[in-house]
């Protein structure tokens, strides 16, 4: 039996061990927003702190950033207060920073991976639990707190305990219309919303094979939404060829080297784990959640469950769920009327999403009774989008065009549902409020599934309105 | 056996953008019997905490100091979440100065917020907890408050005060099935204990201090929270008065 990536990865990593039991691990890549980095800088300015690596931080802003204008001052006196204080921090600290003054902007975790910063064998962290998403690239990367943000900043390195690694196999073929984002809701809807408390989970088999780095990047998105802070995929070929060429990713002969490091960290087919899940691609079909939490999800053709039909440990917040959703058990979903139609976030806001929405919108209008918005995920993002022409074809078809940020995925901007709208929403959480009313609702799903329930006015499958 | 909670409890966390405060938030969220409403100074992390967490609620940014702060806070929240059920009284302020050098503004703001803001919280709540027959009030203290720390004579004060408050409400609500208890830790890694040892006029460095600790360690946050975690439960339900020093062994002399 063989050491898998995670381990490699980690003992490549080890400082030293501690008393506690734990590992001093040093980070290659530490990522900063707005929101979770001045009261870190605060605590390095008391301490009389300089950065240890000032070049392994990156910054951008995305959090509070407005999408609907890059007009300055903005409206929302704390957000430009914010945007003001990462820049200044930068600045003091030698940061290299994404900023709206150059138009680089974007969401952390979309950023990371186009400017090349992600690679394989790193480890990265990011204030931000979404960053899990970086392990598509096979790096060991979670979210982690102000004050670890803090400790990263003046140390470069983290005490963390050692994961139990679980190997997620997804084998077989996925039927048409069936997405990445389908995939990740299905094994949290099997494995729980807890499940992956205490492990990493790898993701493998011939499913994940054969995905593009941005859909890997989505199932190792959502990770954390099923307990797991760590996801990650080995690297491959198709990984190299995505890195290749990328602003910071190595270049001539450190490119060649890089790879044959690449090469030597993926698991073996031999290769450990603490368990292993095995799923077949086929008994996928497009999901969305009908509660509130991810692992309450369902098949677009299912019904809502009954109490009985679920899991024990799910039981607890059934009726909960189905109270704030104001749904009933045994009722579909499809012909649910939403009023809000949201596409983007780290976990679904990349060129590719909107190249698939865009093949299949052209020709189709937004319901009336819909605001349906389409969030670039970077400035980057909007800019390939842009040169393609998709922004035509979302404009035309009545989406709002907007500016690179998280818009309505946490409604920490302007972005938010009024009352109790239902929002038919690509992002990775809905959790109650979060999307920014206290009674807002949100349905995940596919980016695909959200261009179709904007166009119906209501929730429906994707693959008979598109007959994909 | 004890069920933890018969149905879901409404609590409320002061303090909830600090360090131990985010701590406390971050454990409790993951009950979904516990549905949380946090206050504090910091607006963009309440916000932040509240997207981030499942079972927060909603938040309440604003200045304990200010009394009328307390009463639109606690109007609110119960207006539109029907009254708490538990009251974590956790927010507060650490005043390092000799008796000489304090400010009267200081001890205002030290007792406004460590002492009054909680006496004056438990008084908004008490009937209504009274009603529900079941309530958990926790007080954030410090050993301070009662083994006495050089230089830090006002804090000390308030945090007596609270092992007060403590004792004085258990007697007065115990028939009515609330308890109040005191958690007072020792050092903690957080930016209040890291202001006193970054202060150029403190002789005191973290490696002396640590020192004289007999765990020779800090107290993380995590301990703070998962003993809040324990002392609201229904476990928990004949713990009452009680002052808890979470000190790694400091308080013992």
């Amino acid at each position: 039996m063989s050491k898998n990536l995670f381990n490699k990865i980690w003992d490549s990593h080890k400082i030293a061990s501690l008393n506690s039991g734990q590992d001093q691990i040093f980070i290659d890549l530490h990522l900063i927003h707005e929101v979770t980095s001045p009261q870190a800088f605060g605590m390095l300015r008391a301490l009389g702190l300089k950065i240890a690596y000032p070049q392994r931080t990156f910054a951008t802003v995305d959090h509070i950033i407005p999408t609907s204008t890059l007009k300055r001052p903005y409206q929302d006196s704390l957000a430009e207060a914010m945007i003001v204080a990462i820049k200044e921090n930068c600045e003091e600290f030698n940061i290299k920073y994404f900023s709206p003054e150059e138009g680089s902007q974007g969401i952390v975790h979309v950023i990371g991976p186009e400017k090349g910063l992600t690679q394989p064998g790193t480890t990265i962290v990011c204030g931000d639990s979404h960053t899990s998403t970086h392990g598509a690239f096979g790096a060991i990367a979670f979210g982690i707190g102000t004050s670890q943000v803090r400790d990263v900043l003046a140390t470069q390195s983290l005490a963390l305990g050692r994961l139990k690694v679980r190997r997620i196999n997804i084998n077989g073929k996925l039927a048409a219309g069936v997405y990445s984002k389908d995939v990740i809701l299905h094994i949290i809807r099997v494995l729980g919303v807890k499940g992956g408390m205490g492990f990493a989970y790898e993701y493998g088999g011939s499913v994940i094979d054969a995905m593009s780095m941005e859909e890997r990047m989505t199932i190792c998105n959502m990770s954390i939404e099923g307990g797991a802070r760590v996801g990650y995929i080995n690297p491959d070929q198709i990984t190299f060829d995505y890195l290749q060429g990328r602003e910071y990713a190595p270049a001539g002969e450190k490119w060649n080297e890089a790879v044959t490091k690449w090469k030597s960290l993926a698991s073996e087919a031999d290769a450990e784990y603490d368990d292993i899940v095995n799923i077949q691609a086929e008994s996928i079909s497009p999901t969305l959640t009908w509660g509130i939490n991810p692992g309450q999800a369902m098949s677009i053709g299912e019904k809502i469950p009954t109490l009985e039909q679920i899991k024990e440990e799910d039981q607890g917040t059934f009726e909960e769920a189905l109270e704030y959703m104001k749904l009933e058990a045994e009722k579909p979903m499809v012909g649910l009327k939403i009023n809000v139609a949201f596409i983007g976030s780290c976990t679904n806001g990349r060129l590719s999403d909107l190249e698939e929405v865009a093949k299949y919108v052209k020709g189709f209008k937004v319901s009336s009774n819909v605001k349906a918005l389409i969030v670039p995920g970077s400035m980057q993002v909007k800019r390939e989008a842009e040169s393609k022409g998709l922004n035509k074809i979302f404009e035309e078809a009545g989406f709002e065009w907007r500016e690179a940020g998280c818009s309505m995925c946490l409604a920490m901007n302007p972005d938010k549902l009024q009352a109790d709208e239902i929002c038919a929403s690509s992002s990775n959480r809905n959790f109650k409020g979060r999307q920014g009313s206290p009674q807002g609702r949100t349905i995940l799903m596919s980016p695909v599934m959200v261009a179709a329930a904007a166009i119906k006015g209501e929730v429906t499958d994707a693959r008979q309105l598109f007959k994909i | 056996m004890l069920d933890n909670y018969s149905k879901s409890k409404i609590v409320l966390i002061t303090g909830a953008s600090g360090v131990i405060g985010n701590s406390i938030v971050n454990l409790l969220s993951e009950d979904n019997n516990l549905k949380l409403l946090i206050t504090g100074q910091n607006e963009v992390k309440l916000k932040y905490l509240k997207s981030e967490l499942n079972n927060v609620l909603a938040y309440l940014a604003g200045d304990l100091i200010d009394y009328k702060f307390r009463e639109k806070l606690i109007s609110s929240f119960s207006e539109e979440f029907g009254g708490l059920d538990i009251l974590i009284n956790n927010a507060g302020i650490y005043t390092w100065s000799s008796i000489d050098n304090l400010q009267a503004e200081q001890i205002d703001k030290t007792l406004d917020l460590n002492l009054k803001a909680p006496i004056h919280l438990c008084h908004l709540i008490s009937q209504g907890l009274k009603k529900k027959k079941w309530g958990r009030i926790i007080n954030i203290g410090s050993i301070s408050g009662s083994v006495g720390e050089a230089n830090a004579s006002l804090y000390s004060a308030s945090k007596a005060g609270l092992i007060g408050l403590t004792k004085s409400l258990a007697l007065e609500l115990a028939e009515y099935g609330i308890t109040i208890n005191s958690i007072s830790p020792g050092w903690v890694k957080s930016p209040l204990s890291e202001s006193v040892f970054g202060d150029e006029n403190n002789p005191l460095n973290e490696k002396d201090e640590i020192d004289c600790v007999p765990q020779k360690r800090w107290i993380e946050p995590s301990e703070i929270a998962h003993l809040v975690k324990f002392l609201i439960s229904e476990p928990a339900c004949g713990l009452t008065g009680q002052v808890i020093n979470l000190c790694a062994g400091l308080s013992l002399g």
